[in-house]
């Protein structure tokens, strides 16, 4: 592993929220580096708030244990920040009062222009009410929180939902500068794969509360090919999704050793549809890669 | 793969993130100042309730002098009270009838000031703070679960209680000093809640029910309907069993049927004769041995007999009164404490143990070296 501490290590990660409601995570088990950008994707109810909310220490997991950077949820709270999918905000308070009330409830940590440049990147006022401003503002304020007490792990819960192309663009460009200069963990969820594939160094694809593909996007896309031929079958290359296509048939497999060119038409899938055919299977065997797997997966596994 | 550097203008002006400008305001009193900038508009109610209740109080006292001034020391508003005459009734502006009905309205006003933070508390402090994810804010902020319902709880706590605290030694000020005629009696529930510590406890008690409604249901109306049903119902038993908070004194001979309502309240009162005791009120109202004498001889008794509080009990009662609904009100508070998710590296959630991998079978391909 290139780092010793993870970002986030979850094992076995377990949560319901009633008897009558269904499982929300089921036995998730990760380990997202630290230093680095990892995103978090997955269809809508996948578990991804739930995840960041128990990471956040705002949530008490039914089994299973996550650790933060080394630490238990909430032990470790002044170096971990959490914007959470609603962006909540005291509506009463101004713009200013917000970033105030950061930098009282961060006390000795806090970094004023750090929070100011991404609260009035947006045109919103220092003395604008929060309850007066647009999605995107609000979100910037939300995320300004978040930069304001300058934290060693970031978890960000659909932070770019509400923003338009450009602060996208200028808010994607903050988070990683403020990764690569102060070697900040993100980790940030989103339902969009494209937003994510050019920044994020490891993706978690999360489906049914469950992981289903762990790693960085190289050793993802690496790890699959899309054949398409007449073959018989498909030997034992782990089919993922296959699709009758006319003359012959098409599958997107992970690949047993070197897929024969002769049988095979082989080309590179792209991340997103690597993404899609896994949401549209679900019972796709699970494909956590050597960066992303927990450390106590890899030992069983080495057994 | 990543951080194309040009995109990183918008990361930060300044270069100050080692010893950065730690902000206005940040200190030990942080979480307090913003909590109470966060809830500015309960601050001010508070304040403007508390002075003008105050400054009705100080011109209540010269009522209630003017009215005393009038002979009205002893008289009774209305019903009837063996020996006490009926209170005069002026013609406009009557100083007892004012004094009176505005003490009552200060007695009540204090007696169900508690309510009033319960559902401040319950409602605005801490439920909406659930309601709208600024709990969360706060947690995910530098603060803890545990600080952040303290300072929540600490600012209002602090202020209603040295309000309240004013407020009931002006009332008592006013009711002690004032008319005695034209007013409550002593251990009637309101003027007793409003006359000691009984009331200030009582505050405690609606900020602590509050809280635990709150942190509870995490929503605002629900938490505040709970906590004032908890409060009404600790209410009603207090007004039920407050007399047995403090043992009773039996009196006979002048004391007993000379006791009035003012002076103490009656339990059980009765005749003795010499086949044992008789109960009911035989010779109420005399409180000199010879009338007393003809009214025994008349029912053929050879003394009369009351189990009472006194006057005397008042101080006893109100601290037993005051020390149940404190007890009460820290056990509430300990487990509104408890509810909050645990901060810190408290006993972790199950399963922390042996961790199984089952669910995900986690495929592992050798690892490969980021190219990060």
């Amino acid at each position: 592993m290139t780092d010793q501490t993870a970002a986030v290590e979850a094992v076995d990660l377990r949560m319901r929220y009633g008897f009558r409601s269904g499982t929300v995570l089921d036995g998730c088990s990760f380990r997202l580096p630290a230093g680095s950008i990892s995103a978090l994707v997955g269809p809508n109810g996948a578990g991804k708030s739930t995840l960041l909310a128990i990471a956040a220490g705002l949530r008490r997991p039914t089994g299973g244990t996550v650790r933060l950077l080394g630490g238990v949820p909430g032990e470790n709270r002044e170096r971990v920040a959490f914007v959470a999918q609603n962006k909540p905000l005291y509506p009463q308070l101004t713009v200013a009062g917000t970033l105030r009330l950061g930098a009282e409830l961060n006390p000795g940590r806090w970094d004023q222009d750090a929070a100011e440049n991404i609260a009035y990147g947006g045109g919103a006022e220092p003395k604008a009410a929060v309850r007066k401003l647009s999605g995107g503002q609000r979100t910037r304020v939300a995320l300004a929180l978040a930069f304001g007490k300058r934290p060693e792990l970031m978890l960000l819960d659909e932070p770019m939902a509400d923003l338009d192309p450009l602060a996208r663009h200028q808010l994607t460009g903050a988070l990683m500068a403020q990764a690569a200069e102060h070697g900040t963990s993100i980790v940030m969820s989103s339902h969009v794969v494209a937003e994510l594939e050019s920044c994020c160094d490891h993706l978690l694809l999360l489906s049914s509360g469950r992981v289903q593909l762990g790693g960085t996007c190289d050793e993802i896309v690496e790890a699959h090919s899309r054949l398409t031929g007449t073959g018989e079958d498909f030997g034992s290359h782990e089919v993922v999704e296959e699709q009758g296509s006319g003359r012959g048939r098409t599958a997107l497999v992970r690949p047993d050793g070197k897929p024969d060119t002769g049988v095979w038409d082989v080309e590179q899938p792209s991340l997103e549809e690597i993404f899609l055919a896994h949401l549209r299977n679900p019972a796709a065997p699970a494909l956590v890669t050597g960066s992303v797997a927990p450390a106590t997966s890899a030992r069983e596994a080495a057994i | 793969m990543t951080a194309p550097t040009g995109l990183t203008r918008d990361g930060r002006r300044s270069a100050s993130h080692g010893a950065g400008d730690p902000g206005p305001g940040s200190g030990p009193l942080g979480p307090a100042l913003a909590a109470a900038r966060v809830h500015r508009a309960g601050l001010l109610g508070w304040t403007s309730f508390f002075a003008v209740a105050a400054c009705a109080l100080v011109w209540l006292y010269s009522v209630g002098q003017r009215a005393k001034e009038l002979d009205t020391a002893f008289c009774i508003m209305s019903g009837h009270e063996p020996g006490v005459p009926e209170c005069p009734d002026g013609d406009g502006f009557s100083a007892p009838y004012a004094y009176s009905w505005m003490l009552e309205l200060a007695q009540t006003s204090i007696t169900f000031l508690p309510f009033a933070v319960a559902v401040y508390v319950g409602g605005a402090l801490v439920a909406r703070d659930f309601e709208r994810g600024t709990a969360g804010l706060a947690w995910t902020q530098s603060v803890t679960p545990a600080r952040w319902l303290a300072t929540k709880l600490a600012v209002p706590g602090l202020l209603t209680g040295a309000g309240t605290t004013v407020l009931i030694l002006l009332q008592r000020w006013v009711w002690t000093s004032g008319a005695q005629g034209p007013v409550r009696f002593w251990w009637e529930q309101q003027a007793f809640h409003a006359g000691g510590p009984v009331g200030l406890a009582f505050t405690a008690l609606g900020l602590a029910t509050g809280a635990l409604a709150a942190v509870l249901t995490r929503r605002t109306l629900p938490a505040a309907g709970i906590s004032v049903a908890a409060l009404a119902a600790v209410y009603s038993a207090l007004g039920s069993f407050w007399h047995l908070l403090w043992p009773k004194v039996r009196l006979t001979g002048t004391d007993a049927s000379g006791l009035s309502d003012r002076a103490g309240e009656k339990f059980d009162v009765g005749m003795i004769t010499d086949s044992g005791t008789r109960a009911g009120s035989f010779c109420d109202g005399k409180a000199v041995q010879a009338s007393l004498d003809k009214c025994l001889a008349k029912y053929d008794g050879r003394d009369v007999f009351a189990v009472a509080h006194p006057e005397s009990h008042f101080w006893p009662l109100q601290f037993a009164e005051a020390g149940i609904v404190l007890a009460l009100a820290a056990v509430v508070t300990v487990v509104a404490f408890r509810l909050l998710p645990a901060s810190g590296p408290a006993k972790s959630a199950t399963g922390g143990g042996t961790p199984t991998v089952s669910g995900t079978e986690a495929a592992t391909v050798p690892h490969m070296e980021t190219s990060r």
